[in-house]
């Protein structure tokens, strides 16, 4: 049946769905894999998926929450920014042996106000949908203002599920890391 | 077509990424924090996990009118469910750390610490985060400790959680 064999192919690119509880993404151990699925989730998110099952049909077995999976299907600021830009911070946090890396970027104008960010996240949908949310929140925030995001006000915006807290928190760094960096480059550019 | 992603200059705000040449560095510098080998962290982390199954188990049973309350370990995955909520606590094994997940403190990640034979709430091993949260599980360093401080919120009762105390 069409429908489960999508299952299937879906379930081994994403392990959560096809386990309710924890599952060990500690095996994708070679970086080159998880540089692969971080240009795959990237591209997912730019391309209308025909080949494979999304989450929504799943919904029902898996219990994702609608506004993870929409997230998911229609992620917001999915991008780079230039790195190397004074005004432009880029947070890269988390570990492929873990299972989520986040890069997050906030670009700022003169006033200190985030006028655009973009994210890319190779992970769970829990994770990109809290990197997406992230994007999200911080645009139009000055940077003190978005070191008060926490990860649970993601969480509960989303509805994770207990197991998957731990991408929102991983969200929350990914914005200090951005902030932190933004700075540090201001300090350089004044210093020089 | 995409560019590959560098990976060299990874930022973690917590030490959780664990390279073997950094280990050993750190080892002598945090008084040998990480473990030596994997088996030894799988051996103190199912001991610790299965402890804490236990101790609650007997817990719940010595207090019926707490509600129900069902604990399983399997997989390297404590699942603690009560009227109050789900704890998920897991073994992260490239980090040599359990992971927690509460409704009340939310997630957090444990490291163990070989001199106080502990889990200690990685927050207070990384000086680079000492942010506080001003509420009243902030200080809670021990993954014991944190579990104990959480039943009594709940529950009022102490009784019976002592052996959290070594964890």
């Amino acid at each position: 049946e069409n429908l489960s064999q999508n299952f299937i192919k879906s379930s081994f690119e994403h392990p959560t769905t096809a386990n309710p509880s924890y599952t060990p993404r500690h095996q994708f151990s070679m970086l080159s894999n998880a540089v692969q699925r971080l240009s795959r989730s990237v591209s997912r998110s730019s391309r209308v998926i025909t080949s494979r099952a999304s989450p929504a049909s799943l919904v029902q077995k898996r219990g994702y929450h609608d506004s993870i999976v929409e997230h998911y299907e229609n992620p917001r600021n999915v991008g780079s920014l230039n790195k190397d830009d004074s005004n432009v911070g880029t947070g890269l946090v988390g570990a492929p042996a873990c299972g989520d890396v986040m890069k997050l970027q906030i670009k700022v104008d003169d006033n200190g106000q985030i006028i655009e960010s973009k994210f890319k996240t190779f992970g769970c949908g829990s994770a990109i949908a809290s990197s997406s949310v992230a994007t999200e929140w911080v645009k139009g925030k000055t940077v003190d203002e978005v070191l008060a995001i926490k990860n649970s006000d993601i969480a509960g915006h989303l509805k994770l599920p207990p197991v998957k807290l731990h991408c929102s928190m991983l969200a929350e760094d990914a914005i200090r890391a951005a902030v932190s960096d933004l700075k540090s480059k201001q300090q350089k550019k004044k210093a020089a | 077509m995409h560019r590959i992603l560098r990976l060299h200059s990874i930022y973690t705000p917590r030490l959780s990424t664990v390279l073997h040449g950094r280990r050993n560095r750190l080892a002598s510098l945090f008084n040998s924090r990480f473990f030596n080998t994997e088996s030894e962290y799988h051996y103190k982390a199912d001991e610790t996990l299965e402890n804490m199954q236990d101790i609650l188990d007997f817990y719940f049973e010595e207090n019926p009118d707490f509600g129900s309350a069902d604990i399983t370990y399997a997989s390297g995955v404590l699942t603690i469910q009560l009227p109050q909520g789900t704890w998920v606590l897991n073994k992260q094994t490239p980090n040599r750390q359990i992971w927690w997940s509460s409704p009340l403190t939310g997630p957090r990640r444990y490291e163990f610490a070989e001199k106080r034979n502990k889990w200690v709430w990685s927050r207070f091993i990384d000086k680079q985060d000492p942010k506080q949260d001003g509420n009243k599980f902030s200080n809670t360093v021990y993954l014991g400790e944190t579990l104990k401080q959480e039943m009594f919120e709940l529950f009022l009762e102490k009784k019976g959680l002592n052996g959290l105390d070594d964890l």
